[in-house]
C-alpha cells in the first residue's frame, strides 16, 4: 500500500507555496531565507517522491546535491543578510532600495 | 526595526493571494493529471541508501550486483563540483561577514588581539582587493562599524 | 629592345617623384622645384620615344603588374571571377600618346621657367608638384591596360586640375573656377563610374586588349545574342558605352559639360596648355579611342558621339568668335576642336580623331603657350582690344604663333588641314548613308568658317594693327624658356600633318599615309585593336560623290574654302590699323552668343532653381519625417523606460510578486491552450 503521486506532489506544491507567501509577506531577511529553504525542499520532496514513482536513483541522488547547495545558499544569504545589517542597522528588506536605477 | 518575528496581519499580506492562487491552479493541474496509481518503488533492492552512496562515487562494480539499481548515472563530478561550491560559499560567508576598522580588515573569525593567524591573514588578503566593495554602504556603514568596534565577531559566530 | 618594356612604369613614375620632390624639397631648390620637374618629363619624353621606336619594330607589351582585388562575378557572360588589376597596355596608339603627353608636359615644364619663375610668383613648389602630378595621372592613364585603373587616373587628372585651375586661389574667380571645373567633370565621371561597374557586371573584365577583354566579350554576347540585364546585347553595350561617354563629355568638355572649361582659363596660361593640348581634356578623347573597338559595337552610341562633337564643334566655334579675352578664344576653340575629334571618332574615323589628336595637342599647346607669352609681353593683360602691333616687337611669338593659328584654322598646308579634313572626309562619306552623321558634318563644315574668323580674328587684333596701350608700345622682353619650345611646337604645328597625308594619298595613290598604318599594326600591335579590325566591327556603310578622288577634292575643298572665307572675313574685319569691335551688328544674337548660349544661367538655374529646392525638400522631408520618426521613437522609449522604470522599486517582495503573477499568467496561458484543466 503506497501513497499514490498526487499527494506527494500536492504536500510539495503546498510546502512551496508556503515559502512563497513567506517572501510575498515578510520583510525580515532571515525570513526570507527560511522561505527559501521551504521552497528548495519543496523541490526535494518533488524529486524524491518521482524518483520513487519511476523507480529511479538519481533524484534521490538529486535531492541530496539540493540539500548541499542548499547548504551553500544559506552560508552566503548569511553572510549578505550580516552586511545587510551592518549597513542598515536593520535586516528588513524594503530598506536597501538603493540599488534600483 | 524588525528585530523578532512577529505575526502582522495587515495589508501587508495581500501579495500573499498570489502564493494561494498559486497553489490552487498548480494543485488544479496536478489533479487533472492521470498519474499512474501504481508507482514503481524499488522493489528487491537492498539498501537504497547503499545504492546512493554507488551511484554518487561511481562504484559501477558494485552496482552491477544483483539486488542493485542497474541504471543510476555517475554522479562523482558533481559530487566533486558541489563540494568545490560549498567551499566557495563558505570562503564567501567569510568575506562578506568580515568587517573593516578604519580601512583595516578585521578577520571575521579571529578573536581580538590575535588576528595574525592563518585564517585570519588569508581572509584579510581578499579583503584587501575587496575594500571598495566592503564601504559601499556609505557613510552610515562605517559609523556602525565604528559604533561596534568593541564586539568584533559578535555576528559571525 | 629585350627588357625595354620592363622600363615603362618608369615614364609615369618620373613625374610623381618630381612631384615628391617639388612638394617636399621645392623651396630649397633653385627654381623652385622646376628642374626635377624638366629632368622627369624629360625622361619620360625620352622613354616615351625609346617605347615608340619599340612598338614601331613589332614588339607590343600587354602586362599585368599588380592585382590588388579579385571578386566573385556574377556576369551574364560566365565569367568566373573579376580581376582589379594595374597593368600596362603599350600598344601604337597608346604609345604615340605617351609621346605627345610628355613632350607637351616637357616643353611646358620649361615654359614654365619663363612665365612663371621669370615673373616671381609665389607658391612655385606647389605649382610644380600639382603639374608633376598632373602629368604622372595622365601618363598612367594613357597605359592603363583595364577600365578601372584608367578611371582612377581620370579622377586623378580630374583633381589635378582642380589644383592647378586654382592655384591663384587668393583671387575671387579662381577658387571658384576651380570648383566649376572639378564639379562639371565629376557629374560627367559619375555616370563614367556606373559604366565601369556595368561592364564589370556584365562582362566581368575590365581589360582592354586581349582575349578576355570586355570589347571581345561584348563582341562575342552579341554574336552569341546573349540577353545582358533584360536587354539585347547591343541595346546594353549601347547604353554602357554611353554611360562611360559621360565622363569622357564631362572631360573633353562636350556639350553640355563644356562650361567648365572657359573658367578654367582662371588658371596660369601654362596649366591651360597642359590641360587643353595633352592632358585633361585630351584624356576623355583618348578614353573613346582606347575602346573604340566597344563604341564600333553600338551605332547608336557612335552616332551620339558624332552627333554631340559636331554640335559642339559649330556650338563652342559661334561662342569663340565673340570674345575679348585671348585665352576665352583659344578656350572656345578648344572645346570645338575637341567636338571635331568626337565627330571624327563618332563617324567611325578612328585614325583621323586619333590624328586630330595629335595634331591639336602640337598646336594648341602652341596657342597657348603662344598666348602666354603675348601675356608676359602684355604685362599680364589678357584683353585683346588692348593689344596689337606685337607683329613687330616680338617676331618669334608672332611667327610661331600665326603657324598654329593656320593650323588651328586649317589651311593648307598646315597639320591642322590635314587631320580636320580628314575628319570631315570620314563624316561626308558615311554622310550620304545617314542623314544624322550629314548633319554632324554640316555642322562640323560651317564650324570651318567660324574657326577660321576668330582664330584670324584673334591674331589680327593681337598682332597686328596699331598698338593699342602703353604695355603693347613697350612690350615686357621675353626669354629663351618662352621662346625654344614655342619654336619647337611651331615647327611640329608645321610639319605634323605629313604623318597622314590621307588625301594626297587617296589622289596620287601613293602609300604615304603613316598614322593609318601605325594605327592599323602594320609595324606592330595588338590583335583587336587596330583600325583595321575596328573598320570591320563598323556598321557604317559609305559611299562617294562621283569616284574616291572627287569625293576627297570636293571634301577638302569645300572645308578649304571655308576656313580661307573666314580668315578672310577677318581679315577684311579687323586687319585693318584701328579696329572696330563689330558686336553690336549682330544685334540680340550677338548677346546670346557674348552670354555663351546662357548655358551658365541654365545651369546655375539647374543647380538652383531645380535641384535646391527639390534638396531643400528632401532636406525637409529628412528633418521632419525621418528625424521625426526617430526622435518619436527615441521619445517614446525613453517615455515608456521612464514610466517603466517605476516598476522597479527596489524591493524584493516587489519583484517576487511580479514574478509570481507573470507565472501565474503563464500556467494560465499554457494551461487554458494545453488543456491542463
Amino acid at each position: 500500500m503506497t501513497v499514490p503521486i498526487e499527494y506527494y506532489v500536492l504536500l510539495s506544491m503546498a510546502l512551496f507555496c508556503i515559502g512563497l507567501f513567506g517572501i510575498l509577506t515578510r520583510r525580515n531577511a532571515l525570513m526570507f531565507l527560511m522561505s527559501v529553504e521551504l521552497m528548495l525542499n519543496a523541490a526535494n520532496i518533488n524529486l524524491i517522491a518521482f524518483a520513487f514513482y519511476h523507480g529511479n536513483l538519481t533524484g534521490q541522488v538529486f535531492a541530496l546535491f539540493t540539500m548541499a547547495l542548499a547548504a551553500a545558499e544559506v552560508a552566503v544569504g548569511l553572510g549578505i543578510i550580516l552586511v545587510l545589517y551592518r549597513n542598515f542597522r536593520d535586516v528588513d528588506v524594503t530598506v536597501p532600495t538603493t540599488m534600483r536605477w | 526595526m524588525t528585530t523578532g518575528p512577529k505575526l502582522r496581519l495587515d495589508s501587508s499580506l495581500a501579495p500573499g493571494v498570489l502564493a494561494v492562487a498559486l497553489f490552487v491552479i498548480m494543485a488544479t493541474i496536478v489533479l487533472n493529471t492521470g498519474f499512474s496509481p501504481e508507482m514503481e518503488g524499488f522493489e528487491g533492492v537492498d539498501s537504497i541508501t547503499a545504492e546512493i552512496g554507488y551511484a554518487m562515487f561511481d562504484l559501477e562494480a558494485l552496482q552491477s550486483t544483483e539486488g542493485s539499481i542497474p541504471d543510476t548515472e555517475a554522479f562523482l563530478a558533481a559530487f566533486l563540483l558541489i563540494a568545490v561550491a560549498l567551499d566557495a560559499a563558505l570562503d564567501a560567508s567569510l568575506v562578506l561577514a568580515k568587517r573593516e576598522e578604519e580601512g583595516e580588515p578585521v578577520a571575521a573569525l579571529a578573536s581580538r588581539g590575535t588576528g595574525s593567524d592563518g585564517a585570519g591573514s588569508a581572509a584579510s588578503g581578499v579583503a584587501g582587493s575587496d575594500r571598495s566593495a566592503a564601504t559601499d554602504g556609505g557613510h552610515e556603514g562605517s559609523t556602525v562599524d565604528a559604533d561596534r568596534a568593541d564586539d568584533p565577531g559578535g555576528e559571525s559566530r | 629592345m629585350e627588357g625595354l618594356f620592363d622600363y615603362a612604369p618608369a615614364i609615369a613614375l618620373f613625374p610623381l617623384v618630381a612631384f615628391v620632390v617639388a612638394l617636399a624639397f621645392g623651396n630649397s631648390l633653385p627654381k623652385k622645384g622646376a628642374i626635377p620637374g624638366i629632368l622627369a618629363t624629360g625622361g619620360s619624353l625620352l622613354l616615351s620615344i625609346a617605347m615608340l621606336a619599340a612598338v614601331a619594330s613589332g614588339e607590343v607589351y600587354h602586362e599585368t603588374l599588380y592585382e590588388w582585388a579579385i571578386g566573385d562575378a556574377v556576369s551574364d557572360t560566365g565569367v568566373d571571377g573579376v580581376e582589379f588589376t594595374f597593368g600596362i597596355l603599350i600598344d601604337p596608339l597608346s604609345a604615340l600618346m605617351l609621346v605627345i603627353v610628355s613632350l607637351i608636359a616637357f616643353l611646358v615644364h620649361v615654359f614654365s621657367l619663363g612665365y612663371m619663375n621669370a615673373e616671381g610668383e609665389t607658391g612655385l613648389p606647389r605649382y610644380y608638384a600639382g603639374l608633376g602630378l598632373f602629368t604622372f595621372s595622365m601618363l598612367a592613364f594613357v597605359y592603363a591596360d583595364n577600365l578601372l585603373m584608367a578611371f582612377m587616373f581620370f579622377e586623378l587628372v580630374g583633381l589635378c586640375s582642380f589644383l592647378l585651375i586654382g592655384f591663384w586661389f587668393r583671387t575671387r574667380s579662381a577658387p571658384s573656377a576651380a570648383k566649376k571645373a572639378f564639379l562639371v567633370t565629376r557629374f560627367g565621371d559619375y555616370f563614367f563610374l556606373i559604366g565601369v561597374v556595368a561592364i564589370a557586371a556584365t562582362f566581368g573584365t575590365l581589360q582592354f586588349a586581349g582575349d578576355d577583354s570586355f570589347v571581345a566579350a561584348a563582341e562575342t554576347a552579341i554574336a552569341d545574342g546573349t540577353t545582358l540585364f533584360g536587354f539585347a546585347p547591343e541595346t546594353w553595350v549601347t547604353i554602357t558605352g554611353l554611360l562611360v561617354l559621360g565622363g569622357v563629355v564631362g572631360k573633353s568638355a562636350q556639350f553640355p559639360l563644356h562650361t567648365w572649361l572657359p573658367d578654367a582659363m582662371e588658371g596660369p596660361t601654362t596649366v591651360s596648355a597642359l590641360i587643353h593640348a595633352a592632358t585633361m581634356v585630351a584624356a576623355g578623347v583618348y578614353l573613346v579611342a582606347r575602346m573604340f573597338g566597344y563604341y564600333a559595337l553600338s551605332p547608336t552610341a557612335l552616332a551620339i558621339i558624332a552627333f554631340v562633337g559636331g554640335f559642339t564643334a559649330l556650338f563652342a566655334a559661334t561662342m569663340g568668335v565673340v570674345k575679348d579675352d585671348i585665352k576665352q578664344v583659344l578656350a572656345y576653340s578648344t572645346i570645338s576642336q575637341y567636338g571635331y575629334m568626337m565627330l571624327g571618332l563618332g563617324v567611325g574615323g578612328y585614325v583621323a580623331g586619333v590624328f586630330h589628336l595629335m595634331n591639336h595637342a602640337f598646336f594648341k599647346a602652341l596657342l597657348f603657350l603662344g598666348a602666354g607669352s603675348v601675356i608676359v609681353l602684355m604685362h599680364h593683360e589678357q584683353d585683346m582690344w588692348k593689344m596689337g602691333g606685337l607683329k613687330e616687337k616680338a617676331p618669334v611669338t608672332y611667327w610661331t604663333f600665326l603657324a598654329g593659328a593656320l593650323a588651328l584654322a586649317g589651311i593648307i598646308p598646315f597639320s591642322g588641314f590635314w587631320s580636320k579634313d580628314e575628319i570631315l572626309y570620314d563624316a561626308l562619306i558615311v554622310g550620304l548613308e545617314e542623314p544624322i552623321i550629314l548633319a554632324a558634318y554640316a555642322m562640323g563644315l560651317v564650324a570651318v568658317f567660324f574657326t577660321g574668323f576668330y582664330t584670324f580674328r584673334m591674331v589680327f587684333l593681337t598682332f597686328h594693327g596699331e598698338p593699342r596701350s602703353e604695355a603693347a608700345e613697350d612690350p615686357h622682353p621675353v626669354g629663351w624658356s618662352i621662346k625654344a619650345p614655342l619654336i619647337v611646337l611651331g615647327v611640329l604645328a608645321l610639319v605634323a600633318g605629313v604623318a597622314n597625308l590621307a588625301p594626297v594619298a587617296k589622289l596620287a595613290q601613293l602609300d604615304i599615309t603613316f598614322l593609318e598604318s601605325w594605327l592599323d599594326g602594320e609595324f606592330g600591335a595588338i590583335e583587336g585593336l587596330t583600325y583595321g579590325a575596328y573598320g570591320e566591327l563598323l556598321a557604317y556603310e559609305t559611299s562617294y560623290i562621283g569616284t574616291e578622288s572627287t569625293t576627297v577634292l570636293i571634301a577638302a575643298g569645300v572645308s578649304l574654302l571655308l576656313a580661307f572665307s573666314g580668315a578672310g572675313v577677318a581679315w577684311t574685319l579687323y586687319n585693318v590699323p584701328e579696329p572696330v569691335e563689330h558686336k553690336e551688328r549682330l544685334g540680340s544674337i550677338g548677346k546670346t552668343v557674348e552670354d555663351n548660349y546662357y548655358q551658365d544661367e541654365y545651369q546655375v538655374w539647374l543647380a538652383e532653381g531645380l535641384t535646391l529646392p527639390l534638396s531643400r525638400a528632401a532636406d525637409r522631408f529628412d528633418q521632419t519625417v525621418v528625424d521625426g520618426v526617430v526622435n518619436g521613437v527615441s521619445t517614446a522609449s525613453l517615455f515608456g523606460s521612464d514610466r517603466m522604470k517605476r516598476l522597479q522599486t527596489g524591493i524584493v517582495t516587489n519583484y517576487a510578486a511580479l514574478l509570481v503573477t507573470g507565472f501565474i499568467a503563464l500556467l494560465l496561458v499554457l494551461g487554458i491552450l494545453g488543456g491542463w484543466f
